[in-house]
């Protein structure tokens, strides 16, 4: 079953087309991801997906229902974190999450959703006194606490530390469970990786490529990819003489190889370190991922 | 609703949480109070008579009759009052602009009442007799009573059909013309302190309604307007909240006023509150159309500054109107302040009114829809 549809969606800022004939659906009880560099038209999708924002063309279900038309219909029954938006700074964590359970007409309860999101220890501390993270969990807090039947999160994990990062995916991982769907938005490679089911790749507004991020690899890249990183090695041409290569991206710290066949291409590259006079000292293999899509297709790395 | 009171006291919270919001909210108008009341009340009071111990006495006689003459006579026995018998016009305008503290009126029914007082009493009604007294002269109607009652039995037998009708101000009941421009001798609290109270009215209008300007800046109206809480009810609460405020700061205001500094109270809470209400929503509203035209709340704060200043020095809130130049009284007319306090100096201490009281209200009532419009084109959630 469906429970976004997006067709076509157009908006515009003066001249800049932020979103550009995107489409895409998403499916009950997924996780669906939207991954992009800064500026890919993310939030402003998210946000007129939300009712939020108004669209300048283009079609929107929510749950069946046009946000943009009914948007009462749509909030009650969503849960949304919005990027960078802040909470009374004087409330407590525990009196802003029963402030925003008191919008939903069926909310968590507080504690449960305190526990969640391991805001149990500060419950009753002050949002001004929280640290970034400890914001960001009340943010999502807030998304979930509406028991909404699909949860809208713009960059949840932004400014975690890799194991609260990891403590979140667990949270948004028992959403799921819970029969809800998960949408959201993300700069990081790895979370759309490993968490979501189907993620779409957005860039200058549009969905370059949508899939689970199996598919998108697979369907990208049959071959390992090795990644050189001794200076030594940076933009020398003979790499690209190597039989069994079948591309070489030089990005800015590292190099990277693809090949089919892994084997061959390690002794090509020990006959070349032996000519050139280096040793091979470094290096890492890797398979594919989202990461290599994007700049595969757009000649770009998703951040910086 | 239960949502809408959940907010409102989110709301709460955050202002009884911050110092500063109270600070200026609450503190900063019982300073002004006290601190223009200790100014200004040793200075003027040109009600005369307490040192020499004779108390000014005005007896208005509507019809010159025998038991009239008779009360006058009796007032005039006590050493301690100055009688003058005045009209009625007179008596209350002296009696507004502090001259005297005590006036008797004695109505032309009076006359027919040896006659008529067994009908007055079968039918269970009273003549009343107004008598107006400032608050601090009070102790006075221990004296008038007496003579009022003596007077009635000696010529009726018994003291039941005369009944006191008690004013401490002259009121816009009254009919008295207390317009145009008549403007010494005029009690100077009952002029400050007025005018202060709608100076805090408006700085909690302008500089409340910054918060709306943080609140987008962090966000937090953007996320509330993802959830299902209609959008207008945040400003609804605040401006329900920002009211209250001004009911507060009034209520100090007028509180203190009285009772340290002699703060004359003309009118019934009822008509005052209607005055402070009108006050906040052209405040609010003109607080919220600055607003519009701010990005940041740095340069929201820098509207609100420009504006307050120019209206607190150039409403001529702070002097009493003999020390305001004629040129100054000509700018005062461009300030939206110089109406509130207008307003004001009628609705709480009878003062008369500079422009006319219609105008006041048309002024205020003008501008708070011209600002809601304006507002209303201009204003974004995000
Ligand atoms: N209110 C606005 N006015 C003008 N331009 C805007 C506005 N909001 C967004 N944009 C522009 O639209 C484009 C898309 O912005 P958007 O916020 O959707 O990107 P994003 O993918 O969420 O980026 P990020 O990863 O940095 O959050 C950007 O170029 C941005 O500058
Ligand atoms: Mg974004």
């Amino acid at each position: 079953m469906t429970v976004i549809e997006v067709k076509n969606l157009t908006k515009k800022y003066g001249n800049l087309k932020a979103v550009d004939g995107l489409s895409l659906s998403v499916a009950k009880g997924e996780i669906f991801g939207m991954l992009g560099p800064n500026g890919a038209g993310k939030s402003t999708t998210f946000e007129i997906i939300t009712g939020i924002l108004r669209r300048d063309a283009g079609d929107v279900k929510v749950l069946g229902v046009d946000p943009e038309k009914q948007p009462a219909a749509v909030k009650t029954r969503i849960g949304v974190q919005l990027q960078a938006a802040q909470t009374f700074s004087k409330l407590t964590v525990e009196e802003t999450l029963k402030l925003f359970a008191g919008f939903y007409p069926n909310p968590l309860p507080v504690e449960e959703t305190m526990a969640r999101l391991d805001l149990l220890e500060k419950k009753n501390s002050r949002v001004e006194t929280l640290s970034g993270g400890q914001r960001q969990r009340l943010a999502v807090a807030i998304a979930i606490i509406s028991n909404g039947e699909i949860i809208f999160l713009d960059e949840p994990t932004v400014g975690l530390d890799p194991q609260a990062r990891r403590n979140l995916w667990g949270a948004i991982l028992e959403l799921k469970d819970a029969g809800k769907t998960v949408f959201l938005t993300t700069h990081f490679m790895e979370e759309a990786q490993n968490l979501c089911d189907r993620v779409a790749i957005i860039d200058y507004g549009r969905v370059v490529a949508l899939g689970t991020p199996q598919e998108l690899i697979s369907a990208h890249f049959q071959e390992m990819s090795l990644e050189l990183v001794q200076p030594e090695l940076r933009n020398e041409p003979k790499l690209r003489e190597l039989t069994s290569v079948t591309e070489v991206v030089q990005l800015n710290d590292h190099t990277v190889l693809r090949t089919p066949n892994l084997t061959a291409t390690i002794q090509e590259l020990s006959a070349l370190v032996n000519t050139l006079g280096i040793k091979l000292d470094d290096f890492r293999i890797r398979q594919a991922n989202l990461e290599d899509v994007f700049l595969k297709l757009t000649g770009r790395r998703i951040s910086q | 609703m239960k949502a809408f009171f959940q907010l409102l006291t989110a709301n709460m919270k955050e202002i009884f949480r911050d110092r500063m919001q109270l600070w200026w909210f609450i503190l900063f108008p019982v300073l002004f109070v006290t601190g223009f009341g200790v100014v200004y009340s040793g200075v003027v009071n040109p009600a005369a008579g307490d040192e020499t111990m004779k108390f000014e006495v005005s007896i208005v006689n509507e019809e010159e009759g025998a038991f009239a003459a008779a009360i006058t006579g009796a007032f005039m026995e006590v050493p301690e009052f100055a009688v003058q018998t005045r009209r009625k016009k007179e008596a209350l305008q002296e009696f507004a602009e502090g001259k005297t503290g005590l006036v008797l009126i004695l109505p032309a029914e009076l006359e027919a009442l040896p006659v008529a007082a067994g009908d007055l009493i079968k039918e269970n009604r009273k003549i009343e007799i107004p008598v107006y007294c400032r608050p601090d002269k009070m102790f006075l109607m221990y004296g008038v009573n007496k003579i009022l009652s003596g007077a009635e039995k000696e010529v009726l037998g018994q003291p039941s059909v005369m009944e006191i009708k008690l004013n401490t101000a002259v009121t816009h009941e009254d009919g008295l013309d207390i317009n145009g421009g008549n403007d010494t001798g005029f009690n100077t609290i009952d002029y400050i302190l007025p005018g202060v109270l709608a100076m805090t009215i408006m700085q909690l209008g302008l500089f409340g309604s910054i918060r709306v300007l943080a609140l987008r800046v962090t966000r937090i109206l953007k996320l509330l307007g993802a959830t299902p809480l209609p959008r207008g009810m945040y400003l609804a609460g605040e401006i329900l909240i920002r009211v209250g405020l001004s009911f507060i700061q009034a209520l100090i205001v007028i509180v203190i006023g009285h009772y340290w500094f002699g703060l004359t109270l003309a009118n019934n809470w009822l008509y005052i509150a209607g005055w402070v209400l009108l006050g906040t929503a052209a405040f609010v509203s003109m607080g919220y159309m600055f607003t519009t035209f701010a990005k940041t709340v740095e340069s929201g704060n820098a509207i609100m500054q420009l504006a307050q200043l120019l209206m607190m020095f150039l409403s001529g809130i702070f002097m009493p109107l003999d020390f305001i130049p004629g040129y100054l009284r000509a700018v005062m007319r461009f300030m939206p302040l110089s109406y509130l306090a207008d307003g004001m100096r009628y609705a709480i201490a009878g003062n008369p009114s500079l422009y006319g009281i219609t105008t006041d209200l048309a002024v205020l009532l003008g501008l708070t829809i011209l600002c809601l419009i304006i507002t209303v084109k201009r204003f974004r959630w995000e």
